[in-house]
C-alpha cells in the first residue's frame, strides 16, 4: 500500500513530576499522551482528527511535524522516516512538511514585519533572494490577501482573519506537501471562519495537498475532510469515512460525541449522553480500554483488556470489545441543521 | 487631545530613543538620557573643558592655593593640597564612565548571553550555568572586590572584572526565565518548523524581544558600577593616582573637608553620583512601560 503518511504503532508519554515517594521508589510515572497510533494517509487525502481536549490529538500533529520524539512507533512522510532525521535531511523534509497554527496572534514574531515571516522558509530552505518578493507574491495571491503594503506591517496591526491567512501563506510559501492544522479556526470569530475553511479548502484542491485537521469540532472535521479518526485519551477509537462515522458511530465514545452537538432550539428535549459521569485521565489508564470508566456499555473485558483497531468491512475501523454487537442497529442520532 | 505640533514637540530625539527602545514619550526616560547624554559630553571633551586634576595650584602672592573658596579662577574652589575640584569633578566623569559604561557592557553581553543559552537549550546546560550563577551571587560585594584588588593589583580592569563577576548571575537569571516563557511561544515553534536552526531562531526571534531587558539591566548595572568605583576608591583600593568622584570623597574625608564646611569639596562629587544613578534609574523606569505596559495604570 502506497500511503502518504504511514503511522505504525507511535506513542509518547511525557514523564510527569514526581513526589517523594516515588521519588524514593525510584519510579519514573509518565502520562500516555498518544499510545499504539496506527494509520495510513493517502496521497491528496484529507482526514480529520476529532477529539477533546487532552485527548492527544495535538501531540499527534507534533509528533508528524518532528517537534517531538515518539516514545516508541515509526512514522514515514513520503519517502523519509522521521526517526533520525536531521541536517540537511531535516531542512528538506521541513519544506515538504508544514503546520498551520492555532492561535494566529501568537504564530507571528509581534517584533518583525509580515514580510519577514512570510520569508523566513524561504531564507532557511535556501532559495535565492532574488526569488523572494516573486514567491511572497504568489502566495499572498494564493491566500487571497490584496496589497503589498502589508508586508511592511507588524502583526498586531492586522485581524485574526488576516493573520490567519498569512499563517497560511507561511505554510504554503515553500509548497510543502503535507499540512497539518491543528484548529486552524478556533481562535478566529466565526464570522471569518468559514472564509479561511473554504480558502483551505479550494487550496488543498488546487495544490493536491494531503492534510490532517486536528479538532474538537465536529463541524469543522464534516466540512473540510472526507475521512474522521476519533481518539480517545490517546488512542484511536474509530476511523471511517466522515459521513458514515457521523450517521453511524460504532465507537460508544463516537456515539456520545455526536450526541453531545449542540441542538438549535432550546426547547427541544434531549436524551441524556449516553455516558457516565466521570472524567478522563491520561493518567489512570489502566490495562483495559481507555474509555471504560466512562462507557455505558462496558463489559469485563473492558477492564481486562485493551481492544484492538480491528478493520471492519469496508474499510471502517473502530476498537471496542463489543464491536460485533455494536454494528447492530441502534437508533439513530439525529443531526442538527446547524452542523 | 493632542495637536499635531504638540506631538512634534514632545519628540525630542525620537532617533535614539527609538535606537534604545525606549518609549519616545516618556519624560522620565527622557531626563534619564539626557543626563547620561551631557555627562558623556563631559567626558569626551574633558580635556577642552578643564586643566590638570592634579596640579597644584599657587595664588598670586605665592602662596599655596589650598581651601580657597570657590571663585570666578576656580568655580568650585580648591583642595587643601591646591588642587582645583572643578576640574576633578570634570576629568573624575571620564573614570565614572570609563569603569560604568564598560562594566555595564560586560555585564549585560556576559548575562544575556548565558541567559539566552541557558534557557534556550535547557538540561545540563541551564544546570551548569545557573549553579555558577548561584555561586556568584553568593560572593559578598566588597570583600571580595577589595581581595580582588589586592591580589590583582589595583587598576581599573580590575574593578571592571570585579563587578562583572558580581552582577552578571542577576541579568543572566531575569533573561533565562524571559526565554522560557518565549521559547514556548508559538511563534518559536513556527520558525522551526519554517525550518531555522536553533542559532537563528535565538537571533532573530528570541534575543530581539529580550533585547529591552537587558538594556534596563544595562543601564542598572551603570549605576551599580559607578557607585561601586566610587566605593572602592573612597575606601583607598581604587587605582592609584587616579582622578574619580570615588577618590575626591576619599580625599575630602581624608583631610577633613567636612568638619572645615568645605561643602564644595565633596557634595559636587556626590551630587554627580546620585545624577548618573538616578538617571539609570530614569531610564529603567522606561523600560519597564516598555515590558510591562499594564503597570503604568
Amino acid at each position: 500500500m502506497d500511503a502518504y503518511v504511514h503511522v505504525r504503532g507511535l506513542s509518547k508519554a511525557f514523564p510527569v513530576r514526581r513526589g517523594v515517594g516515588q521519588v524514593l521508589r525510584g519510579e519514573h510515572p509518565v502520562v500516555h499522551a498518544v499510545r499504539d497510533l496506527d494509520f495510513d494517509i493517502a496521497q491528496g487525502e484529507t482526514v480529520g482528527l476529532l477529539g477533546e481536549s487532552g485527548c492527544g490529538k495535538t501531540t499527534t500533529g507534533r509528533l508528524l511535524l518532528k517537534l517531538v520524539e515518539p516514545t516508541s512507533g515509526t512514522a514515514r512522510i513520503g519517502t523519509r522516516e522521521l526517526a533520525g532525521l536531521k541536517g540537511a535531511a531535516l531542512r528538506d523534509f521541513r519544506r515538504d512538511v508544514q503546520f498551520v497554527f492555532q492561535n494566529p496572534f501568537d504564530a507571528l514574531n509581534p517584533r518583525i514585519q509580515i514580510g519577514r515571516s512570510l520569508a523566513e522558509p524561504l531564507i532557511n530552505a535556501g532559495v535565492p533572494k532574488a526569488e523572494h518578493a516573486d514567491r511572497i507574491r504568489l502566495v499572498l495571491e494564493r491566500v487571497r490577501i490584496k496589497g503589498v503594503e502589508l508586508l511592511e506591517r507588524f502583526p498586531h496591526e492586522m485581524s485574526g482573519g488576516q493573520l490567519q491567512r498569512i499563517v497560511l501563506a507561511r505554510a504554503l510559501v515553500l509548497e510543502p506537501r503535507f499540512i497539518v492544522a491543528d484548529e486552524p479556526v478556533s481562535m478566529l470569530d466565526v464570522s471569518v471562519r468559514a472564509g479561511i475553511l473554504n480558502l483551505m479548502r479550494d487550496l488543498q484542491d488546487s495544490l493536491g495537498l494531503t492534510a490532517i485537521y486536528i479538532s474538537h469540532d465536529l463541524a469543522l472535521v464534516r466540512y473540510v475532510a472526507r475521512r474522521t479518526m476519533v481518539m480517545y485519551l490517546g488512542s484511536l477509537v474509530e476511523d471511517g469515512p466522515t459521513e458514515d462515522v457521523i450517521s453511524r458511530p460504532l465507537h460508544p465514545y463516537t456515539r456520545a460525541l455526536i450526541a453531545a452537538v449542540p441542538l438549535p432550539r432550546v426547547s427541544q428535549t434531549r436524551d441524556p449522553l449516553p455516558l457516565r459521569p466521570g472524567t478522563p485521565d491520561a493518567r489512570k489508564v489502566g490495562a483495559g480500554c481507555a474509555f471504560v470508566n466512562r462507557c455505558p456499555v462496558a463489559i469485563a473485558a473492558c477492564t481486562a483488556e485493551r481492544p484492538p483497531l480491528v478493520t471492519l468491512p469496508g474499510g471502517r475501523r473502530v476498537a471496542c470489545h463489543l464491536m460485533p454487537a455494536a454494528t447492530q442497529p441502534r437508533p439513530p442520532v439525529t443531526l442538527s441543521p446547524a452542523l | 487631545m493632542s495637536t499635531p505640533a504638540e506631538g512634534k514637540r514632545r519628540r525630542r530625539f525620537p532617533s535614539l530613543m527609538r535606537a534604545l527602545r525606549l518609549p519616545e514619550n516618556d519624560p522620565l526616560a527622557m531626563i534619564g538620557v539626557a543626563i547620561y547624554v551631557v555627562f558623556l559630553l563631559v567626558a569626551l571633551f574633558a580635556d577642552v573643558l578643564a586643566s590638570d586634576p592634579l596640579e597644584i595650584l599657587f595664588l598670586d602672592d605665592g602662596n599655596l592655593a589650598a581651601n580657597v573658596p570657590p571663585s570666578l579662577a576656580f568655580p568650585l574652589g580648591t583642595t587643601n593640597l591646591g588642587r582645583d575640584i572643578y576640574s576633578q569633578l570634570i576629568v573624575g566623569t571620564r573614570a565614572a564612565f570609563v569603569v560604568g559604561l564598560t562594566a555595564a557592557i560586560a555585564v549585560v553581553a556576559v548575562g544575556t548571553l548565558v541567559g539566552l543559552l541557558a534557557g534556550y537549550f535547557g538540561g545540563w546546560v541551564d544546570n551548569v550555568l545557573m549553579r555558577l550563577a548561584d555561586i556568584a551571587l553568593g560572593i559578598p560585594f566588597l570583600p571580595f572586590v577589595i581581595v580582588l584588588a589586592a591580589f590583582l593589583g589595583a587598576q581599573t580592569q580590575n574593578v571592571v572584572l570585579a563587578i562583572t563577576v558580581l552582577l552578571w548571575p542577576n541579568t543572566a537569571r531575569v533573561i533565562r526565565s524571559q526565554v522560557l516563557t518565549l521559547r514556548e511561544r508559538g511563534f518559536v515553534e513556527a520558525a522551526r518548523v519554517a525550518g531555522s536552526s536553533d542559532w537563528r531562531i535565538i537571533r532573530v526571534h528570541i534575543a530581539p524581544n529580550i533585547l529591552p531587558l537587558s538594556l534596563l539591566y544595562g543601564s542598572i548595572a551603570i549605576g551599580w558600577a559607578i557607585l561601586t568605583e566610587a566605593s572602592i576608591s573612597f575606601l583607598g583600593f581604587g587605582p592609584s593616582g587616579s582622578v574619580s568622584w570615588g577618590a575626591m570623597l576619599q580625599d575630602a574625608y581624608a583631610s577633613q573637608a567636612l568638619s572645615r564646611g568645605s561643602y564644595n569639596w565633596f557634595v559636587p562629587p556626590g551630587l554627580c553620583i546620585v545624577l548618573v544613578v538616578v538617571a539609570g534609574f530614569f531610564i529603567s523606569r522606561g523600560y519597564e512601560e516598555v515590558l510591562f505596559p499594564k503597570l503604568k495604570d
